[in-house]
């Protein structure tokens, strides 16, 4: 599955996310959830565009609590149908695990998403080992989804640690003090790959079009080789802000 | 036995030992205790009591899935075309009185035409089964209370002169009940079977069920594997017959020593393969293995159908035998799910017409959500509907088109928070952004914001003079901003300054990619 990013499917030796296997997602803190959840799911819209079926969507308790529940709105504009998630909310890890591993023997599934916040003892190298040649066999893509846990053991394919980036605001908006949000950034560290080279990027969200695009600021780092890749943006949209921390305004308190 | 009643400690109830002592039920406590000094009294306990019942109506349910209970210590069992089973009435009762005697309780039981006979004769009569159509005599000779009489009523009769049931019934019976009020008249009635008068079973007679009994108990889990898929074969051919599938199964197993367990199952689209029938039990079992505790065995299984569907033969070719295999795939996913964590716990994600945005997406249970339900590209016309993208009689096509061509910005949050956590925020007066704001103990420094959106509850909620005392009456006023990390959080203002409130306070309700 290509990320519709040369930078990115570059990194992999078959040119794109296996789909078959176990990919973690992790973050190291939990209040990054909306960078960590929105990268997760814009995995997850590329693996929905290029497989059909349901995704199921399994979250444990505590993940819900501290990072919220699914919206449906901000999904459908993120570029995800959610009339095809199942969500499912078991009470316990093995549980959550059990019910991972019954999705990933069902082939209907685009996919299967697991969420969990913090280190889980269940969640350990044999549970992640199992998952991955469950997804091996059936062919459903499995991805982890870990708040404030970069470095447990795993034995996913691949593991990306996902941290917020300040996005780029859109030219000529501005409201109030500040500037305008703008599209999904984050930067990601691809810490392990056994399909190709690990490497960190920033990335940004192309909601509309559902593919991953390079901000114009980016600087790929690839490790490994040790090259240094510019990526140009690599449409000629326009981009403000190519200095983010010239900008910061300070306001005494009111009220 | 004692309880308070009117603010002394009485005797509600006593051993066989104690009434030959001469005590009565009714009599204080003190009283008792100068007689007979020697007196053990227990506190009654109502609840334990209304729950021992409540097993002993579920081991009832062996003989008639009708089962009533009866104020405190009674049970009506409706065994209209059950007693053939059993080798008639008399076996029957006897089988009953016996296996509830064994079990320790002190039993008294009767069948009759009607309720109100079979009553009678169990408290105040012999017992025993009486034959049809002869309630009159059978009663007559016993006394008012038999009738389920109120006290005042009892007293009133017995003051002219009427003890027994004989008495009354051939009576004029205009006079009495100008006299007595309809009670005595009604009572009377529906013991002699003039007047009908339904129980209400606990629970509703399961459509079809299947059940096997066993003259050695067995205990292994395989064999109870075994009987639940030969059982369920049975349900199977019925079910077949009425071209149905069942949604909803029970199965009950009574154990040797009285206790019932049950487990339901639900389904997601009707089903009657045997083996997939066992299957959702065999995860309902593994789920919660504390929950089965075979003892010292089951003499008797029983596996129902609570709940039926017309199974339609025609969807198997619509859209060919893929996508038939994959729905079925799929609806025999979540039935596993359902079974062992519950049904309502593996959901879909369905729109909600609303405005506040925590409603707008309800978590409903996958098995009973209908596909068509999700439609979610007619709710984004709804929300993308406040864009000026030009939408008009466009409708749908160009909603679609126009989403692929210009790009949406991602005003609402991937995430809720629910319920929306409070936050302690600095921001600029009347109507501005936050600048900084503390969220779970951690300070946010705001560098780029966007808004107000202004997401007003609806005006029928709430008077518009009326003090903001109710969270949905009040305005909000959202922001999305990023904080000098890169996070990008959905803020919200309750309440609009001097109009709605002095002192607004700030809310995060989401998180943002």
């Amino acid at each position: 599955m290509s990320f519709g990013l040369e930078g990115l499917d570059g990194l992999f030796a078959a040119g794109g996310l296996a789909c078959g296997s176990l990919h973690e997602v992790v973050s190291g803190e939990s209040r990054d959830a909306g960078a960590l959840s929105g990268f997760a799911l814009a995995l997850l819209a590329r693996v929905m565009s290029a497989r059909s079926g349901a995704v199921l969507w399994v979250q444990d308790p505590l993940a819900g609590r501290e990072a919220g529940l699914l919206h449906g709105p901000g999904l459908l504009r993120f570029g995800i149908d959610p009339a095809r998630l199942i969500a499912v909310r078991p009470r316990r890890t093995e549980e959550l695990l059990w019910a991972m591993e019954e999705g990933t023997r069902a082939s209907v599934l685009a996919a299967v998403v697991g969420e969990v916040q913090g280190a889980q003892k269940a969640l350990d190298l044999t549970a992640t080992r199992r998952l991955l040649l469950r997804a091996q066999v059936s062919g459903v893509p499995v991805f982890l989804v870990r708040h404030g846990a970069a470095f447990e053991p795993t034995a996913a394919l691949t593991r990306w640690c996902v941290s917020p980036e300040r996005s780029q605001a859109p030219a000529l908006l501005r409201a109030g003090p500040h500037e305008a949000v703008g599209r999904a950034a984050w930067n990601v560290e691809l810490t392990r790959n056994r399909d190709g080279r690990s490497g960190r990027l920033d990335l940004e969200w192309r909601h509309a079009e559902r593919r991953f695009a390079a901000p114009a600021r980016s600087v790929a780092l690839v490790s490994g080789a040790g090259l240094r890749s510019d990526s140009a943006p690599d449409d000629g949209a326009v981009l403000a802000g190519a200095e983010p921390t010239g900008r910061r305004v300070d306001f005494p308190a009111a009220g | 036995m004692v309880a308070k009643i009117r603010n002394a400690q009485r005797i509600i109830c006593l051993t066989a030992s104690a009434r030959a002592l001469g005590l009565r039920s009714g009599e204080a406590l003190a009283d008792a205790r100068a007689r007979v000094p020697s007196l053990l009294a227990e506190e009654a306990t109502p609840r334990e009591d209304a729950l021992l019942l409540g097993f002993v109506a579920d081991w009832c349910d062996r003989y008639t899935p009708l089962v009533a209970i009866d104020g405190d210590d009674g049970l009506f069992l409706d065994i209209t075309g059950c007693a053939h089973l059993f080798g008639g009435e008399e076996a029957l009762l006897a089988d009953a009185l016996d296996r509830l005697e064994r079990q320790g309780f002190a039993v008294r039981g009767a069948i009759a035409d009607t309720p109100g006979a079979a009553w009678a004769v169990a408290r105040y009569g012999d017992g025993g089964s009486i034959a049809p159509g002869q309630q009159e005599e059978a009663l007559a000779s016993l006394p008012l209370a038999a009738l389920r009489l109120d006290r005042e009523a009892v007293e009133g009769l017995e003051r002219v002169g009427l003890s027994r049931i004989g008495d009354i019934a051939t009576r004029p019976r205009a006079p009495l009940a100008n006299r007595f009020g309809p009670d005595p008249v009604r009572r009377l009635d529906q013991a002699f079977g003039r007047e009908g008068e339904p129980i209400s079973p606990r629970f509703a007679a399961p459509l079809i069920m299947a059940e096997r009994r066993f003259f050695e108990p067995i205990g292994r889990m395989e064999d109870v594997s075994a009987v639940v898929l030969s059982l369920a074969g049975q349900l199977s051919d019925a079910l077949e017959r009425r071209v149905q599938g069942g949604r909803a199964f029970e199965l009950a197993l009574f154990r040797v020593d009285g206790a019932v367990q049950k487990l339901a199952v639900g389904t997601s689209r009707p089903l009657r393969v045997p083996k997939r029938i066992l299957a959702l039990f065999a995860e309902k079992l593994k789920a919660d293995e504390s929950v089965l505790d075979a003892g010292y065995g089951y003499d008797l299984v029983r596996l129902a159908v609570l709940e039926a569907q017309d199974e339609d033969p025609a969807q198997l070719d619509l859209g060919g035998q893929g996508v038939a295999e994959a729905e079925a795939d799929l609806a025999g996913l979540i039935d596993r799910l359902g079974a062992r964590l519950g049904l309502d716990r593996v959901t879909r994600l369905l729109p909600v017409d609303r405005h506040l945005p925590e409603s707008q997406t309800a978590l409903v249970p996958a098995a009973v959500v209908r596909e068509d339900a999700l439609a979610w590209t007619g709710f984004s016309s709804v929300v993308l509907g406040c864009d000026d993208l030009g939408l008009g009689a466009s409708g749908e096509a160009g909603l679609l088109q126009t989403r692929q061509s210009s790009e949406v910005p991602l005003e609402r949050p991937l995430r809720l928070l629910n319920p929306a956590e409070p936050v302690e925020a600095v921001a600029m007066v009347p109507e501005g952004p936050p600048l900084r704001f503390r969220w779970r103990r951690t300070l946010y420094r705001v560098v780029r914001s966007e808004g107000p959106e202004r997401i007003a509850p609806p005006w029928w909620v709430g008077a518009p003079d009326a003090p903001p005392s109710t969270r949905e009456g009040v305005t909000r006023d959202y922001f999305r901003i990023e904080d000098d990390a890169g996070r990008r959080f959905w803020l919200y203002r309750e309440g609009l300054y001097a109009r709605e409130t002095a002192t607004p306070r700030w809310y995060l309700h989401g998180v943002f990619a």
